[in-house]
């Protein structure tokens, strides 16, 4: 990724914890207004990428910059400009929902008392109740309101709607999708449920084993990989088909499903039309294409 | 393998268990060895003691069965239902077996009557192993049931309670034998029931070591809370006066400065504890005196703990320095924040422990000497001159909190080393060695505060400044 005003910068960054290499010589730039989906499995480095962006960890080599300072020494000043959702759900458990709420907003010149209002309402957030005693997902849902009520310029989310019932999650995807609409606005969401990243991202990062497998537009990934229907016009299919780049294939009489990286529609058409072949042509989830490229 | 046998290895595969077992180890010696005195010095009470030491591993070994009982996997496994009772009969009678034998060289009895005085003996001390089992499974932290053995020490004092028992054993077998049929036919029934896993699975219950983890104590904590809450609304949470004066304190300072995370953090430690009702405050003094009084009237220095206790304590209280919630600190506003709140911390304990030397100073005044079977006590104030140990203790526990952080076990080791030190120190400090005063000179102590503070802004600094932050 490479651009002319960074809100972060990864330099050739490595971090090891003991014996295992979480981020290996890691490069990237993120530019304001991108919506970044942060794929990987579980001990991917995910995580440790994010707080390597907000200086909750330092590099063993390399270095990171987050608002052009270094992510060791980011201050008060750039940190309210940072809003985390993070995967321990570390809150203060012996106040209130409001007493929390209201500690924390003191921190922030910009909070905002009408997006707080809103969220507590659409969430149906319990005010009264000790911070300690709420569910998993009721935590999930104030970690997030603590996140985006000061309306952060950079708004990192580790794993925000794990916890949520299906009717949160599609709240808070409604939320996001207004949040998003200030193109001013960077959001890094690590995720596992991709069915949702996938409405709301404009740019993938694919991760596995500390290096990054893929940075690149969702566009362009969606482009690099195709899956089309063959169905023959004369008879069974031949068991080699002249597609390039082919990754999965099943032939099945008259009818194969085919995916295939690298190739246009029209070189896939021309193709069809050279075997007397109808094809139709579908776009892949953000599932399918991250299971093509991890595997 | 059994799936019973697999759970016995339990006793061997945790590590920690390996302390305990040697610890124990010890202390069976020494009964052992106070047995055969008993033996030959004719003062049977100490047959009985293998009681205490029965109930303290009791507990532990019925930490291991719950510890699996509650886990939500362990429901479903199969043919686990009848596994903790099978566990607990299978550890308890040998251990009560094995210290029934010592009545065998019980003075003065022929073989019969030896025999009953084993099986007597072997009833008697599954009676306690069941009772520390039963404590064990009832309350949701184990630590409750070290809570009797303070009053067993205490009625052995006062009415011989170790003669008492043995001549129980002895002189009423039949009796002793019956009840421990009996109560081991409860426990057979109880640890049996079908809905055991049900009840259990998926509860929070304190395994073994969980008292040194600091998460779980501080669920533990909340669920604690929680219950009272549900008994008597608003009194576990914070005083709305208190919430307003520290968001007050944080509104009125600058934004971002340094001045806002110290409040911010002097809110996070003790807005909780000065909402704290006045009945809890009560409740604590209540509590306070009489411990304070029972300290003083024994001999030696072992009332030198009193104030060296919260010095202890301080490593179970945060500095927030590896806190992830989503607050505007930079790591130079963690470092001052946990700087202050260690400093505020250290001279609000020196200022208590203070007060309560103070008071004992007083109560020494009019305190009357008391006698109990022959023996006397005199109340004996605590010396001023150790309440300058909490400034020195803590900045090490705190150091030793930053630096173990993740690690709670090696937490409280290092922590009870430096609480030794101290604590041996101030007894050792009003003794004559080979006709050597030993005595800590007020140089000694200013060669040592700076010592101690610079070792912990060191570690607090690069900690704060260099190192991962998040729990």
């Amino acid at each position: 990724m490479i651009n002319e005003n960074p809100i972060a910068q990864i330099h050739n960054v490595s971090k090891k914890f003991r014996k295992i290499q979480a981020l290996d010589s890691i490069n990237l730039d993120i530019s304001r207004g991108q919506i970044i989906g942060l794929l990987g499995a579980n001990g991917a480095g995910k995580s440790t990428l994010l707080r390597h962006i907000i200086g909750l960890y330092l590099p063993d080599k390399g270095q990171c910059t987050t608002f052009q300072t270094d992510a060791a020494k980011l201050s008060p000043k750039e940190l309210s400009r940072i809003g985390y959702v993070h995967q321990e759900g570390e809150l203060l458990d012996w106040m209130t929902v409001k007493q929390l709420i209201n500690y924390v907003s003191a921190y922030y010149k910009t909070w905002n008392k009408d997006l707080q209002d809103r969220y507590i309402k659409d969430f149906d957030i319990s005010l009264t109740d000790r911070v300690g005693s709420l569910s998993p997902g009721q935590r999930q849902k104030v970690s997030i309101l603590l996140a985006i009520a000061f309306e952060p310029e950079l708004l990192i989310l580790d794993e925000p709607a794990s916890a949520l019932d299906p009717i949160a999650r599609s709240c808070f995807l409604d939320l996001l999708l207004q949040i998003i609409q200030d193109e001013n606005r960077t959001i890094i969401i690590s995720s596992h449920i991709l069915s949702d990243v996938e409405k709301v991202i404009d740019h993938t990062l694919i991760m596995r084993k500390g290096q990054i497998l893929h940075d690149c537009s969702f566009d362009s990934l969606r482009e690099k990989y195709t899956r089309f229907t063959l169905t023959s016009l004369n008879g069974p299919l031949p068991a080699e088909l002249p597609f390039e780049n082919t990754i999965t294939s099943q032939i099945n009489g008259s009818k194969a499903v085919i995916t295939v990286q690298d190739s246009s529609k029209e070189q896939l058409q021309a193709k069809a039309k050279n075997l007397n072949c109808e094809i139709e042509i579908k776009p892949l989830s953000l599932e399918e294409i991250y299971k093509i490229v991890v595997s | 393998m059994t799936i019973l046998q697999a759970n016995l290895k339990h006793l061997y595969q945790r590590k920690s268990f390996w302390f305990i077992g040697l610890f124990f180890g010890f202390i069976a010696f020494a009964i052992a060895n106070a047995i055969f005195l008993a033996i030959t010095g004719n003062s049977t009470g100490a047959f009985a003691s293998p009681i205490i030491w029965i109930f303290c591993v009791s507990v532990f070994i019925a930490s291991l069965p719950i510890d699996v009982l509650t886990k939500p996997f362990s429901y479903c496994l199969p043919g686990h239902r009848k596994i903790p009772r099978n566990f607990l009969f299978s550890v308890g009678l040998p251990l009560s077996f094995l210290w029934s034998l010592s009545f065998i060289f019980y003075p003065g009895l022929n073989i019969i009557e030896t025999s009953l005085a084993c099986l007597s003996a072997f009833s008697t001390f599954t009676i306690f192993y069941w009772f520390a089992v039963w404590c064990v499974f009832k309350f949701k932290n184990w630590i409750i049931a070290f809570a009797f053995i303070p009053l067993i020490m205490l009625g052995n004092q006062l009415i011989n309670l170790g003669t008492i028992t043995t001549f129980a054993i002895v002189e009423i077998p039949l009796l002793m034998i019956l009840s421990g049929t009996a109560v081991n036919f409860i426990a057979w029934n109880h640890w049996g029931k079908t809905d055991l896993a049900r009840r259990y699975s998926g509860q929070f219950w304190m395994a073994a070591f969980d008292a040194w983890n600091m998460k779980k104590m501080s669920k533990y904590k909340q669920i604690k809370s929680a219950e009272r809450d549900k008994k008597k609304p608003n009194s576990t949470k914070i005083n709305s006066s208190v919430e307003n004066f520290f968001i007050s304190r944080i509104n009125r300072t600058e934004i971002g400065s340094s001045g806002q995370h110290i409040w911010g953090g002097f809110y996070k430690t003790f807005g909780l504890t000065i909402s704290q009702q006045r009945y809890d405050w009560m409740r604590f003094l209540i509590l306070i005196l009489p411990i304070l009084c029972f300290l003083c009237y024994m001999p030696a220095g072992g009332k030198n703990i009193i104030l060296m206790m919260p010095g202890l304590m301080v490593i179970y209280m945060s500095l927030w320095v590896h806190s992830s919630l989503s607050i505007t600190a930079g790591r130079r506003q963690r470092f001052w924040s946990a700087l202050a709140l260690a400093a505020t911390v250290t001279i609000l304990i020196t200022l208590a422990v203070t007060l309560l030397a103070i008071i004992t100073q007083l109560l020494e005044m009019v305190m009357p000497p008391l006698t109990v079977k022959g023996h006397e006590f005199t109340f004996s104030a605590l010396n001023i001159n150790y309440s300058v140990m909490p400034i020195l203790m803590i900045p090490l526990m705190y150091t030793i909190a930053l630096i173990f952080h993740k690690k709670p076990i090696l937490t409280m080791f290092f922590a009870m080393i430096v609480f030794q030190v101290f604590f041996i120190t101030s007894i050792v400090s009003n003794l004559k060695i080979m006709n050597h005063k030993i005595l800590i000179t007020p140089l000694q102590i200013a060669i040592m505060l700076p010592l101690v503070w610079a070792i912990f802004i060191t570690t607090l600094r690069r900690i704060s400044m260099k190192a991962c932050l998040t729990n």
